[in-house]
């Protein structure tokens, strides 16, 4: 079972801070599949949050296909994600590795590289919708 | 809604009780000693032997107390039973928690209202009756009840005046929302009308009989006074005396009234019969003889029990008056 | 989605003071409303003219369809809290709870004595010897164990610390989660991070007018923050409402509203926080009061 807490200064929809938690858990191997989601109304209290926030969350996470629900017993985890160290990542990450190279060596710092990174990875999700 | 108002007045019950108790104890203790000394006068005395004077005099204090305690009991009721009714909820703002509770205000006020006046009423009741018990010796030697201040203090009347003080101050409260305020209110407007009602209503409940009394031994003998008016003395000077009717209420009060002849003529210092050798006033055996009147307004005695129906009837509308005044201003403002 | 709350040109005044004019705005069923707005705005007034504290001066407040207050029925199907949490000092716990089983025709004796116990509260205790966040917590108890249908709480967390703040807001929303959209919750706070939390929907009110009205996630999707050059308002694309404007010599700052952020290499368009779009609206609604009210 994984506890959820919500940051109200970052900015992010709140029940967009559950998804990501529980994305998170899977990540670092603390939900695995079978795994039940702490029930709604729990939530809602221990976190002192609306508890249709909560239903959003696990709606979103059903619709990843990450969790199902089973009426009357509970929200369960049936999907996984993967491990970022996995081989598959490994190509990529290599060709990341030379890119942030090659934009060091064109002058640019951490944070202009963070910009352009953002700039180009939203455009890029805007074309393709 | 009548468990919550006895939880919530309790207190005050209780400390109201403790009073009523306390004035019992010594009353009852006080009021044996006299109704054996009454019994003890002889069954002749009216009130003049030399015996009831004493009995008079010995139990002035309890008699006093005894009958303050009837006459403040409704005051203070009104000021520390009604007043606070609403002004304390609107002070501490659980208006705002109670009035949201599944009971309409209305109900809400009725409750208490009925509650708070059925229990000021018995206590006042119960202080009247027991006070009624230790005085009814000296009552019956002074022949006063129908005077304006033991009027107030003696049967039915204080269950009125409890009643109407409690419907007194709850709506003071509602309108002034302070609980201070609304005591102080409340005793002002309850002492005006307790000072109002004998000057200006209860002297008109029925037109005063008016009568020619005959001068004799017997009301000679209840004359509070009897002499001339004028700052000098001449043979202009009027006669004048007041009268007592015993256990009934003279209007003209201790105003002195002119004596007159059967004809009409007022009888004066120089054509008074019966001279006496002094220049004062002649003998009242002489007096008693000379077919002297003397008019008089008054409520008769018999009369007596009707007034504080009366009057009580009067109370118990002004209270409904402002209940209902009370019901009003509660459903509409608020504000 | 049927309106629980209905007031229309609703109007409250106090002598010449007037707390709320001409206010009209609907609840829906089934939410957690926030009611948020600067001190003065007329957010109490107009929750205690939907409980039937006050009457109105003019135009009408409806729940459920029906006047508020109308009757011990409709009285029992609305919980209110009120400002400060009022309690009787002298009264214990139970008698609270004893008062609140003998005036209201559904109360539920076993969740309020359950809600107590959970508290850690003495029943035996005078609610006068509680601390602040405890008499809040005895007064959404009282107003919970109605079961209403309409729950309206009038700023119920300004008076708490932190802690007791957090508290009351889990009990508020466990009584959400259990009645499982059945009850319609209105809570006025000016604290904007509190309602983003606990709310679904929210009401800007400011001068008595509704400044912004609509869910939560909607109000935040089609709100932007848009950096510039110095331009003016009138020269943004259509769709476009600008809510807020402020201008340096250089630049100008828009806050707008639109269905999507859109593009443009002239200009940043970020996403707005919850608090910062309700600063948004009631600054503008600061800007246009002198305009509104005409001067005495």
């Amino acid at each position: 079972m994984i506890e959820f807490h919500i940051e109200p200064r970052s900015g992010v929809a709140p029940y967009l801070q559950l998804v990501h938690q529980v994305r998170q858990a899977l990540r670092l191997g603390l939900l695995h599949q079978g795994d039940r989601l702490p029930k709604v109304k729990d939530v809602a209290a221990k976190v002192a949050i609306n508890p249709n926030t909560v239903l959003k969350a696990y709606r979103q996470l059903e619709n990843e296909g990450l969790v199902s629900p089973k009426p009357g017993v509970g929200t369960f985890v049936t999907g996984t994600l993967g491990d970022p160290a996995t081989s598959e990542h490994e190509p990529l990450r290599q060709e990341l590795r030379r890119w942030l190279a090659s934009a060091r060596a064109a002058g640019l710092d951490p944070e202009s590289i963070e910009a352009l990174f953002h700039q180009t990875f939203r455009s890029t999700a805007e074309e393709e919708r | 809604m009548i468990w919550l108002t006895w939880r919530q007045f309790r207190a005050q019950f209780l400390a109201a009780a403790a009073v009523l108790a306390a004035a019992t104890g010594y009353l009852v203790i006080v009021g044996l000693q006299l109704h054996s000394g009454f019994d003890n006068l002889p069954a002749d005395c009216d009130g003049l032997c030399p015996g009831a004077g004493r009995l008079i005099g010995r139990y002035r204090n309890p008699y006093y107390i005894g009958s303050a305690l009837v006459l403040l009991a409704p005051a203070l009721i009104g000021a520390f039973w009604g007043a606070p009714m609403i002004a304390r909820e609107l002070e501490t703002g659980t208006h705002r928690l109670i009035w949201n509770q599944g009971v309409r205000r209305g109900r809400w006020l009725a409750a208490k209202l009925l509650v708070t006046a059925a229990a000021a009423m018995l206590v006042t009741g119960l202080l009247s009756l027991l006070v009624s018990w230790f005085a009814d010796p000296l009552d019956r030697l002074n022949q006063d009840r129908f005077q304006p201040l033991m009027f107030d203090v003696r049967g039915l009347v204080p269950l009125g005046y409890a009643a109407f003080a409690v419907a007194l101050g709850a709506c003071a409260g509602l309108f002034l929302r302070r609980t201070t305020a609304a005591m102080a209110v409340t005793l002002a407007v309850f002492t005006a009308v307790q000072v109002l009602m004998p000057l200006a209503v209860r002297p008109h409940l029925r037109p005063a009989v008016h009568s020619e009394v005959a001068l004799n031994a017997t009301t000679l003998g209840t004359a509070r006074m009897f002499g001339f008016s004028g700052d000098t003395l001449g043979p202009d000077s009027p006669m004048i005396a007041s009268l007592d009717i015993p256990d009934g209420w003279v209007l003209t009060g201790n105003e002195p009234q002119a004596v007159r002849h059967a004809d009409g003529r007022a009888v004066t210092f120089g054509t008074q019969p019966c001279r006496a050798e002094a220049g004062g006033p002649a003998t009242r055996e002489c007096l008693a003889q000379a077919d002297l009147h003397i008019a008089v307004d008054y409520q008769p005695a018999d009369r007596y029990w009707p007034f504080q129906w009366i009057e009580t009837a009067i109370y118990l509308a002004l209270t409904a008056a402002l209940a209902a005044l009370t019901t009003w201003g509660l459903r509409r403002r608020l504000g | 989605m049927t309106a629980i709350v209905e007031t229309r040109a609703l109007t409250k005044r106090y002598g010449r003071r007037t707390a709320l004019a001409d206010c009209t705005l609907t609840v829906p069923a089934g939410r957690v409303v926030g009611l948020v707005g600067p001190n003065g705005a007329g957010k109490s007034t107009l929750l205690q003219l939907a409980c039937g504290l006050l009457t109105p001066t003019s135009g009408t407040v409806e729940v459920f369809g029906r006047p508020p207050a109308a009757d011990s029925a409709q009285l029992g199907r609305v919980g209110f809290v009120a400002q400060d949490t009022p309690t009787y000092a002298a009264l214990t716990i139970a008698d609270h709870l004893r008062l609140g089983a003998k005036l209201n025709p559904h109360w539920d004796a076993a969740l309020a004595d359950r809600r107590i116990r959970r508290l850690g509260l003495d029943p035996s205790q005078r609610a006068g010897r509680l601390s602040g966040g405890q008499r809040a917590q005895l007064a959404l108890t009282l107003a919970i164990a109605k079961r209403p249908e309409l729950l309206l709480l009038d700023e119920p967390v300004a008076a708490l610390d932190p802690l007791a703040r957090r508290a009351f807001l889990q009990s508020l929303m466990e009584f959400v989660a259990e009645s499982e959209s059945e009850a319609t919750v209105v809570l006025s706070s000016h604290l904007v991070s509190d309602l983003e939390r606990v709310c679904d929907h929210l009401i800007v009110l400011a001068d008595s007018r509704v400044r912004a009205d609509g869910e939560i996630d909607d109000l935040l999707a089609t709100h932007f923050r848009l950096t510039t050059a110095r331009r003016d308002p009138d020269t943004l694309p259509a769709g476009m409402r600008v809510i807020h404007a402020e201008h340096t010599e250089r630049q100008s700052t828009f806050v707008v509203r639109a269905d999507a952020a859109v593009d443009d290499p002239s200009w940043a368009m970020e996403p707005l926080g919850l608090e910062d779009l309700v600063l948004a609206h009631l600054e503008t609604a600061a800007d246009l009061r002198p305009a509104l009210e005409p001067q005495r």
